[in-house]
């Protein structure tokens, strides 16, 4: 029997033939995949595999030369980005990207932008805020001001103020100490075993697949391999993906 | 004493102008990194606007003031669509061109509408000057003076405190990540178009007002003092566009009064220099760090 | 002296540093004639760094480059080219508004002897020249089986024989070593497969290849040797099926595991 990512379960994100180009270099040749409510799915390969792409299709920063996205069933891949932001869809970009000249408090303001007038904001900041008790020491300080470390704790919270359909994490051990880089993945772990569903590209695909429930192995722009991630973990095919052979 | 108080007060008249046009500057330049060359012409094409409701309709300030607003703003985000939008993944210098165009076709078609005479308000709306303890000041100074401060305090409130307002920073910021939130970026630039451009159409009335004189090229000598108001405050910075335009209209008054008129715009000018000497990304301006 | 075999290239203990950040540390590297060597490593590991301290477009901050036991490291760029090294580049570098056959002739001129007044007055030398530079750069074309597109703006090919044309233009300097940033990068699994048949063809004309390459399935195909790069220092060196397992480079590329 061909195990699968996703049976009988209820999808939250379909990815079906995605490709993109830039210019006349494709990038993504082709990829499909889906998620279902609750789970926590790792894309990991190589730098250049296509990884960052993919998700930057999906959140509409980059607009896809062929294949279909559906978010809950329904078709997102023509709207513009705020308008996928708008549907349901949170990303913590690659390399943080927090909002440097405002405050922490602002920055998770602006990740519930697409809520605003909502009266549960309060509640929603006050449990992230929970979450997160070292930002809570630091509503007021610039953003920019805050350590690495704390920059991608801001980084997904600002994602959860959302609280999105599914939360989007672009390498979020990218630049971190080994320390924190533990820290940082038990957190994606709880958020998700909060019932929050995630996906998440990760080049430290060891990190990466020690969280996830499923794993995508891509390189040059394709899928190669998918499986439980834990079977993946020291696996032959992720070792060749990287280095080949 | 009473000159340097009068001139004060002249100063921060003009000034309040200076801040409004580069208040607009910074706005534009901080949510699309473009210098605006034409927005100026949206000070010099508010004016006009208000010069024709008076002179045509009849209209009093209040009324000239909000449709040159209305008016002048179109005029904003057409240009935006226009002569920047299309351009911009260009080279950097394109929209500088671009805008440099429209700026050189409104003065020019403002001139052969309006001939290039500066033109004078109808008699009703000639000022009035009051004297309180040796001061002299018009009606049209107090009301330029409170129109300045209220617009600058509710715009800086309005960025500050409001969702549309941190929109404005964060698209500023960081465009990609800002629309990531769900911030429409389309929007927000039109919004940033519509605020500069309203700011440089109640100054253009007001300027246009004071000194009953409405001219086609009136765009060119306060664009400057706007550019130059913009990088002295610090760019992107909407504190130091104001403190910048008054201090400028200050030492430009200070000179009239106490050297002569000849040397209002190089000594105000030296004065600027002075300040990027002492402080070169500007007096609230922070340098940037590099990504 | 008898030695029965010398280096091509030897970079002894080269560093560099950019502000705070040590981009290169004390880096070795022996490249023997005629082999393939390809130099890999994660993003940042120092690849192209290592490619611009050689080929004299970044100045050392440490450490000697040899090139056939010349001291080459404080060279100019234009120098060492003259000397034998030509190079590509990462991103496709060739003149947008020269033909194929002109930009592969651009490549020649390092080899050419004519001064100002030669080719201000047409002068015999200059006219020869220009002749040779025209058949050595056919000739080239021709071998890349490229001779029918000569007169093709380079933007209207196919990435593959941009490629090939901007490797075409480096070999026209005739040199010994052929440094390569990337070649594949961009490249369809067809244009791939003919790029290895390529360089292996450029090997048996007596060349030596040194390659950086993020395309794992090329690196090992057509590798005599390879050397891996992280953070700037050299983690491992070896035959392809070494590189493939050795630890330190299974760590660089997919991370330590929790412990």
């Amino acid at each position: 029997m061909v195990r699968s990512a996703t049976d009988g379960a209820d999808i939250v994100l379909r990815v079906t033939g995605l490709e993109v180009r830039y210019g006349v270099i494709p990038a993504v040749k082709g990829v499909s995949f889906a998620v279902p409510r609750g789970r926590l799915h790792v894309i990991v390969g190589a730098n250049g595999a296509g990884k960052t792409t993919t998700l930057k299709a999906i959140t509409g920063l980059i607009r896809a030369s062929g294949g279909t996205v559906e978010l809950g069933g329904r078709p997102i891949h023509r709207l513009p980005a705020h308008e996928i932001a708008r549907a349901g869809i949170a990303m913590v970009p690659e390399g943080r990207r927090v909002f440097a000249k405002m405050s922490v408090y602002e920055n998770l303001l602006m990740g519930s932008f697409a809520q605003r007038g909502d009266p549960r904001l309060k509640q929603r900041m006050e449990a992230v805020l929970e979450r997160f008790p070292r930002l809570r020491e630091r509503t007021s300080q610039l953003a920019g001001t805050l350590s690495g470390g704390e920059q991608q704790m801001l980084a997904i919270a600002r994602g959860l103020m959302a609280e999105p359909k599914l939360l989007l994490l672009d390498e979020p051990s990218l630049g971190l100490a080994p320390m924190l880089l533990e820290e940082v993945f038990a957190i994606i772990k709880r958020i998700n075993d909060d019932g929050v569903t995630v996906l998440m590209v990760e080049q430290n695909s060891q990190q990466g697949l020690q969280v996830a429930n499923w794993a995508y192995v891509m390189e040059l722009g394709q899928i190669v391999v998918q499986d439980e991630a834990r079977r993946l973990l020291d696996s032959d095919e992720v070792r060749r993906a990287y280095l080949g052979g | 004493m009473l000159i340097f108080a009068q001139q004060v007060i002249n100063g921060l008249m003009a000034g309040s102008a200076y801040s409004l046009l580069g208040l607009g500057f910074t706005l534009i330049f901080g949510i699309l990194n473009v210098i605006n060359i034409a927005h100026p012409e949206v000070f010099m094409v508010g004016a006009f606007l208000g010069w024709m409701l008076v002179t045509y309709a009849n209209a009093n300030l209040l009324v000239a003031i909000v449709g040159a607003t209305i008016g002048a703003s179109i005029v904003g985000v057409l240009i935006e669509r226009i002569a920047i939008r299309p351009v911009r993944s260009a080279l950097v210098l394109s929209p500088f061109i671009s805008t440099a165009g429209v700026s050189i076709f409104l003065q020019q078609g403002a001139a052969r509408v309006f001939s290039p005479e500066p033109q004078p308000y109808p008699p009703s709306m000639a000022t009035v000057f009051h004297d309180v303890g040796g001061l002299q000041f018009s009606t049209m100074q107090v009301i330029s003076l409170a129109v300045g401060a209220a617009l600058m305090i509710g715009l800086k409130l309005f960025v500050d405190r409001t969702w549309l307002g941190r929109a404005i920073r964060a698209t500023a910021m960081d465009r990609e990540t800002a629309s990531l939130m769900g911030v429409n970026v389309n929007t927000v630039v039109a919004l940033t178009l519509v605020i500069a451009s309203a700011l440089a159409a109640v100054a253009g009335v007001l300027v246009s007002v004071a000194y009953n004189s409405t001219w086609a090229f009136m765009g060119i000598t306060y664009g400057l003092k706007g550019m130059a108001v913009m990088v002295v405050g610090g760019v992107g910075s909407l504190e130091g566009a104001m403190a910048a335009g008054l201090i400028l209209g200050v030492a430009e008054a200070l000179t009239v009064g106490y050297i002569s008129s000849s040397y209002r715009d190089g000594i105000a000018f030296i004065i600027l220099t002075f300040i990027l000497l002492l402080r070169p990304s500007g007096l609230f301006g922070q340098r940037e760090r590099q990504r | 002296m008898i030695t029965t075999a010398t280096a091509l290239l030897q970079v002894d203990r080269l560093t560099k540093r950019f502000g705070g950040l040590v981009a290169l540390d004390r880096v070795d590297l022996t490249i023997w004639p005629r082999e393939i060597f390809s130099l890999i490593g994660p993003n940042g590991a120092g690849k192209t760094t290592l490619f611009n301290v050689v080929a004299g477009i970044h100045p050392s901050d440490g450490g000697k480059v040899l090139f056939r036991d010349a001291d080459i490291t404080w060279r100019k760029a234009h120098d060492i080219t003259a000397l034998g090294i030509a190079r590509t580049f990462q991103n496709i570098r060739l003149v947008p508004t020269m033909n194929v056959l002109e930009n592969v002739m651009l490549g020649t001129y390092s080899r050419t002897k004519s001064n100002l007044a030669d080719i201000f007055f047409a002068l015999p030398r200059d006219r020869a020249e220009r002749r040779q530079a025209r058949e050595r750069a056919e000739e080239l074309l021709a071998t890349f089986g490229m001779a029918d597109r000569r007169a093709f703006m380079p933007t209207k090919l196919p990435y593959g024989d941009q490629r090939r044309v901007e490797i075409a233009r480096a070999l026209a300097s005739e040199p010994a070593l052929l440094l390569l940033d990337e070649p594949s990068a961009g490249m369809n699994p067809r244009e791939m497969s003919e790029l290895l048949d390529l360089l292996l063809q450029i090997r048996e004309t007596g060349k030596t290849i040194f390659i950086i390459e993020h395309n794992m399935r090329l690196v090992m195909n057509i590798s005599d040797r390879v050397a891996v790069l992280n953070f700037g220092t050299k983690i491992a060196e070896g035959k392809p099926a070494e590189i493939q397992t050795h630890p330190r480079v299974i760590e660089a590329y997919l991370g330590s595991k929790r412990n």
